[in-house]
Parts: C-alpha cells; sequence; structure tokens
C-alpha cells in the first residue's frame, strides 16, 4: 500500500541576508529593516540550512548538538522552522505530495 | 552637505574610482555627459532649501564640463561656497575662472593619486598640475586615496610647501563598489596603514601639515599611541559613514557612490536634504547593526556610537543571500507529535 508523504518546502525570500559575526548570526530583513541576532542553537541550525543539509542530516546534527533522540530533534528542527517564518526570514512554497 | 554630480566622464582610469559604477550607468543611451545650466539650478534650489550654503561639485571629472566657468558662476550668484573635487589637471579656462575667487568661496580639492593610475602620464601633464596647484594657491587642498597599503605621501609635503596650498591633506579610504569591481583597501589591511598614517602624520605635523580623515575609517586600526599621535598633531580624525547624498544628473540621490545601485532613491520636488537622508538612513539601519569585521557588534565604540563600524559598502558584503529549498516531510513530523 502507497502512503502518500506531505513535503514542506522551505525557501529564503530575496530580501533576507545574513552574515556570520563574532557574537553569532546576523540576519538582514531589507523589506522591514529588521535586524535579527542569532546565538546557540540557532546559529548552528541556520548555517547548517544554508550549508545545504538535508532534513534528516540537519535533525542529526541537532540530536548530537542538543543530546536528544532523533524524533525529538525533527520535533525542534520543524518548530525552528515554523519560528523563522514567523519572523518572515523563510517562506513556505506549499504542501508538496510525493 | 550633498555633492552635485556635473559631469559623468573622466579622462583618468584610476582603479579605485567610486564614481565607476555610476559611470557606467550613466554613459550608455541617450544619457548626457554634463549637467545643463538649467538642471544645475535645479540642484542649488535643492541646496538652498535644505539650508545648505556650499555646492560641491563632483563628477567624473568636474572640470572637463564645458561650461563649469558658467556653473560656478551661478552658484556664486546664489550665494553659494564652491568646493570643487578634482584631479587637478584642470583646462585652462577652468583655470582662469578659480584664480579670481577668493579661498574664503571656493576650495579646490584635488585628488593626488591621479599620477598612478596605472597610465602613463606625461611629467608635463604632472608639472602642470603642480603649476594649477601654485596658481590656485590657498584655494587648493590636497587629497588622497589608500586603496593599497604600499602608499607614499612624503611627495605631498613639498608640493604643499612650494606652492603654498592649503596645509592639510585629506586621506580617504577606497571603499568597494557594491555593484562593481573596483580596487579598494581591504579592512585586514587597516591597522598596517593606520601605522603608516600615524607615522607620516608626524613628519607632516614637522611641516606644520595636518590630516583630515575622510568616512569609513574605524578607530580599531590605529593603536592607542598611534591615536595619541594623531591627536598630538592635530589630525581631524573622525570615525564616520552616513548618507553624504550623491545627487546625479538625472534626478537621483544616491547614499554614497560605493552604494550606487543599491541605496538610492529619486530626489521629489520640494524635498530637503535632511529628508532624503533620513530615508535613506532607514534603508540601511538594519546593516548597522553589524560592522566591516565580526568583532565590531561587540566593539565598545561601536555599541557607544563612538565608531560607526568603518563603511556601509563593507559592512554589506559581508552578507548574503542564498536560494535555499529546504524540504522537510510532514510524516515525521506527525510521527513526532505522537511520541
Amino acid at each position: 500500500m502507497h502512503t502518500q508523504q506531505t513535503t514542506l518546502i522551505y525557501t529564503c525570500p530575496d530580501h533576507i541576508y545574513w552574515a556570520k559575526d563574532s557574537a553569532g548570526i546576523v540576519v538582514i530583513d531589507e523589506r522591514s529593516q529588521k535586524a535579527h541576532r542569532f546565538t546557540g542553537v540557532e546559529t548552528a541550525v541556520w548555517d547548517w540550512l544554508m550549508l545545504g543539509y538535508t532534513d534528516s542530516q540537519v535533525a542529526q546534527f541537532t540530536a548530537v548538538l542538543l543530546d536528544i533522540p532523533l524524533p525529538q530533534a525533527h520535533h525542534h528542527l520543524y518548530h525552528q522552522l515554523q519560528a523563522w517564518q514567523q519572523r518572515g526570514l523563510l517562506a513556505l512554497q506549499g504542501g508538496e505530495d510525493g | 552637505m550633498a555633492n552635485l554630480m556635473v559631469a559623468n566622464v573622466c579622462n583618468l582610469n584610476c582603479p579605485y574610482c567610486f564614481a565607476a559604477i555610476y559611470m557606467k550607468h550613466a554613459s550608455p543611451g541617450k544619457k548626457t555627459a554634463f549637467i545643463s545650466p538649467e538642471t544645475f539650478d535645479h540642484h542649488l534650489d535643492f541646496l538652498e532649501r535644505s539650508q545648505i550654503r556650499q555646492a560641491r561639485l563632483i563628477g567624473g571629472e568636474p572640470t572637463l564640463h564645458p561650461q563649469l566657468p558658467q556653473l560656478i558662476h551661478q552658484a556664486q550668484q546664489r550665494g553659494f561656497e564652491i568646493l570643487l573635487f578634482s584631479h587637478g589637471f584642470i583646462p585652462e579656462r577652468v583655470l582662469a575662472c578659480l584664480e579670481v575667487l577668493s579661498p574664503d568661496v571656493c576650495t579646490v580639492l584635488i585628488n593626488m593619486n591621479a599620477a598612478q593610475t596605472g597610465r602613463a602620464i606625461h611629467e608635463d601633464a604632472l608639472a602642470r598640475r603642480q603649476a594649477a596647484i601654485l596658481r590656485l594657491g590657498a584655494k587648493a587642498r590636497l587629497g588622497y586615496n589608500l586603496y593599497q597599503p604600499n602608499f607614499t605621501l612624503d611627495p605631498l609635503l613639498p608640493i604643499i610647501q612650494q606652492t603654498k596650498c592649503q596645509p592639510a591633506i585629506r586621506l580617504g579610504l577606497a571603499q568597494p563598489i557594491l555593484a562593481g569591481e573596483n580596487a579598494y583597501l581591504p579592512p585586514k589591511l587597516y591597522p598596517l596603514v593606520g601605522q603608516k598614517i600615524a607615522r607620516f602624520a608626524r613628519r607632516a605635523a614637522a611641516e606644520n601639515v595636518t590630516l583630515e580623515f575622510d568616512c569609513g575609517f574605524v578607530r580599531c586600526m590605529f593603536s592607542p599611541a598611534d591615536l595619541e599621535t594623531l591627536k598630538h598633531t592635530g589630525a581631524d580624525v573622525g570615525w564616520r559613514c552616513n548618507p553624504i547624498l550623491d545627487i546625479s544628473m538625472d534626478g537621483r540621490a544616491i547614499h554614497c557612490f560605493p552604494l550606487t545601485g543599491r541605496v538610492e532613491t529619486a530626489v521629489p520636488p520640494h524635498t530637503s536634504a535632511a529628508a532624503l537622508r533620513q530615508q535613506l538612513g532607514n534603508q540601511t539601519k538594519a546593516y548597522r547593526t553589524a560592522g566591516i569585521y565580526r568583532e565590531c557588534s561587540r566593539c565598545h565604540w561601536k555599541q557607544t556610537g563612538a565608531c560607526s563600524g568603518g563603511c556601509l559598502a563593507h559592512t554589506m558584503r559581508r552578507f548574503r543571500h542564498r536560494t535555499l529549498h529546504f524540504r522537510i516531510p510532514v510524516p515525521k513530523l506527525d510521527r513526532v507529535d505522537q511520541v
């Protein structure tokens, strides 16, 4: 039996720019002219995303970093992405059946 | 302060030129090379309603404008002081016009890099430039743009003594054009350059010549001892980066040349420089949280506003954008939710 799996696709809007800083990562929203400063785990996850790692890899890294089980790391990642989306730093392209 | 562009052409090709991208944008198509007297008058209106009393004329090379004496006369008739930026190879018709003006109302800032353009400049031309500085006398002030670490400012001192021009040298740091490929001084070389500037400041002070800093300098490029030297020698230091306002011939206000094409706006009728400066400042305020170095955002001087954190173009170049397509399957999340 085939089970359909919905995939969320997050994109980075054109007006979002970021740089590494000695205090973490600074993300600039050019549209709203807001600066967001990431520290700690958030910095690492953003970096992994931008380096092109897959969701499985990022979840694995997160699990190791936070010393938590993999399903919990997936959960953490999911909520982190949602938080960034709410702040306008990522956009949800829409659901996709695969 | 606001700079009025009066020409978008130049007969030199300096590798660090801040205006190169503007000239590249401006040259093709139907754009004219020189501002018309009518448009210039409108730009003087802008200065007037902004309560700016100095008309700062920039290019390209302003002295190539065939009607520059007329433009200068126009500005003077309206009571403006003149600050003219030039490479110093000034045509006779312009020199004759400048020569008769009082130093109280006219300064010609001469870029002394112009002999280092990678293009051979005949000795006669250099001699003519020095003769022009001599004729301008107290109206002339020498400037130098630092774009590589192996520079020497020493040859400027005898020129100042011989020509009796202003006993000051304005130093600029060559900054990157955000949308271009000019030569510029990388921030990692700033401390090296800072040492050389401080050493030169001592030699200059011995001849009663002071240094003035243009925008983009940072405090940390100087050691505490070198900062003391600069203070002791009367150098006019500053650690600033603000919207200068370069007003283009086609009526755009640009934050500054390095941010051409990225931070600019049309100049609406009846607007003032303060309003434009505010608008352009708002377009870049988020980037002001950072600086040219990774350490800037934690720096005491930056946090207290005593240092701007260097040139915004350098800061903005540190930032990048990535096209992201991050896929995350929902079923995994459903399983998590059930845990």
